[in-house]
């Protein structure tokens, strides 16, 4: 049964799940909400993510939402199936899940406020809040420090293997790389660079990208 | 060798706690001293490199962030205690999604507010007024939609408690006590019914029994 994802393609967490998708081979059907007209917000998407967000799925009778919940169910259901992003022992997964959470409380928490006043404030006419910008790219640049030392001495995030750990931050460096002016941030850091040289070179994402048609 | 929490007065922390307090694991606390930096102090780092709050340490094996060492305990000791994951793939599915909310939705306002009414002064900068308002917003909205799911579910993830409601046990303790906003749950007929029910159960009280925060 194909999953629906009711998303958008140029945002971020919708392409987190699209992303996983297509490295496992899970067939999805994108259904588009519009974010620019706050489709998100409207009834009838609050009935299926009732925080007003995307993305949200349906496969079947089980509908779920928070892309990092979702990655992690599919991973975990068709382990068996194209690439296994989840690691084989429960020490490993938990390393994976150990990196999962720092995206999400470090990387995004630190970068969401940089994409939405560089990134979504001048789309809607809002002002900037630059010195909040300045403030976060100092934090962030601290946070790469971390990532540069681990990824001395480890070829992906959790390890040897490209996982959910790796996964999970793309959709959010790609800002980092081509929308809020951070891209030495990366490039400045050679192992940093090597790694995001390397996993945005796999085929699943060259394949977003073209559907996202930047 | 038994397992090692790093911490265990301050609040993240404690969602390892109790996690290990339910499923009835041996474990050992080191406290650290974050007047004195030492969580910025090399050997603290080499265990947390973000030099933040908890580390675990199992043996040979090195883990951080709360809710992934919430993860690993109650998948390694699935077969004794509650069973904190459900017991199906989407039960699963269902824990995750409201831990990611926790962690996504509910914890950054009220962090905010934990910094900025509790920890201000004590950190020596000034709070911020506004942000504490507009993360009092934030927190209420996010709050409303918890209202909206308890009135069908009794728990987060469904008729069973798990990991996605003992991830918001340390921060919400701080808010109905010191943060002072202790309506924003009570005023919630499911919230507050559902926080009552948490908040009673016996590993959470032992966790704060033995681990507060000195006065």
């Amino acid at each position: 049964m194909v999953v629906k994802v009711y998303g958008f393609l140029q945002a971020a967490c919708p392409q987190r799940v699209l992303l996983c998708f297509l490295e496992k081979d899970i067939e999805f059907e994108l259904i588009h909400v519009d974010l620019n007209t706050l489709e998100h917000k409207k009834p009838e998407h609050l009935l299926r993510q009732p925080f007003g967000q995307v993305p949200a799925i349906e496969d079947g009778d089980l509908k779920l939402y928070e892309s990092r919940a979702i990655l992690r169910y599919y991973s975990t259901k068709y382990a068996d199936q194209g690439t296994d992003l989840l690691g084989k022992t429960l020490e490993q997964r938990a390393i994976v899940d150990q990196w999962m959470e720092t995206e999400t409380n470090y990387f995004n928490a630190v970068g969401l406020p940089i994409v939405i006043n560089l990134v979504v404030k001048p789309r809607l006419g809002e002002p900037c809040d630059f010195a909040l910008v300045e403030e976060q790219k100092a934090k962030m640049e601290k946070i790469f420090d971390v990532y540069e030392n681990r990824l001395a001495t480890n070829r992906y995030l959790a390890g040897d293997e490209f996982t959910l750990a790796d996964l999970t931050h793309m959709p959010g460096l790609r800002y980092t790389m081509n929308e809020t002016g951070s891209s030495s941030m990366v490039t400045s850091r050679p192992n940093l660079n090597r790694w995001w040289n390397e996993i945005s070179a796999r085929p699943s994402w060259k394949k977003l990208m073209e559907m996202a048609a930047y | 060798m038994v397992l090692k929490v790093y911490g265990p007065h301050f609040a993240s922390p404690k969602r390892a706690l109790v996690t290990l307090i339910e499923k009835g694991v041996a474990f050992e606390t080191i406290p650290v001293d974050l007047m004195k930096g030492e969580h910025k102090q090399p050997a603290y780092l080499a265990l947390q490199p973000f030099g933040v709050l908890p580390a675990v340490v199992d043996g040979d094996y090195k883990i951080f962030e709360s809710r992934a060492v919430m993860r690993y305990i109650a998948e390694k000791y699935r077969s004794q205690g509650p069973d904190l994951l459900g017991k199906t793939v989407e039960d699963r599915g269902q824990v995750e999604q409201w831990l990611d909310v926790e962690a996504t939705s509910y914890h950054p306002p009220l962090l905010n507010l934990t910094l900025h009414v509790m920890f201000a002064s004590v950190m020596g900068f000034p709070a911020d007024q506004n942000l504490i308002k507009e993360s009092e917003e934030k927190l209420a909205a996010v709050l409303d939609v918890y209202e909206a799911h308890l009135s069908k579910s009794k728990y987060l993830a469904g008729d069973f408690v798990s990991l996605a409601d003992l991830a918001h046990l340390p921060f919400t303790d701080y808010l109905v006590g010191p943060i002072g906003k202790a309506y924003l749950i009570k005023d919630r007929k499911h919230v507050s019914a559902w926080w009552d029910d948490i908040s009673n159960r016996p590993a959470w009280k032992e966790t704060l029994e033995k681990y507060s925060l000195p006065a």
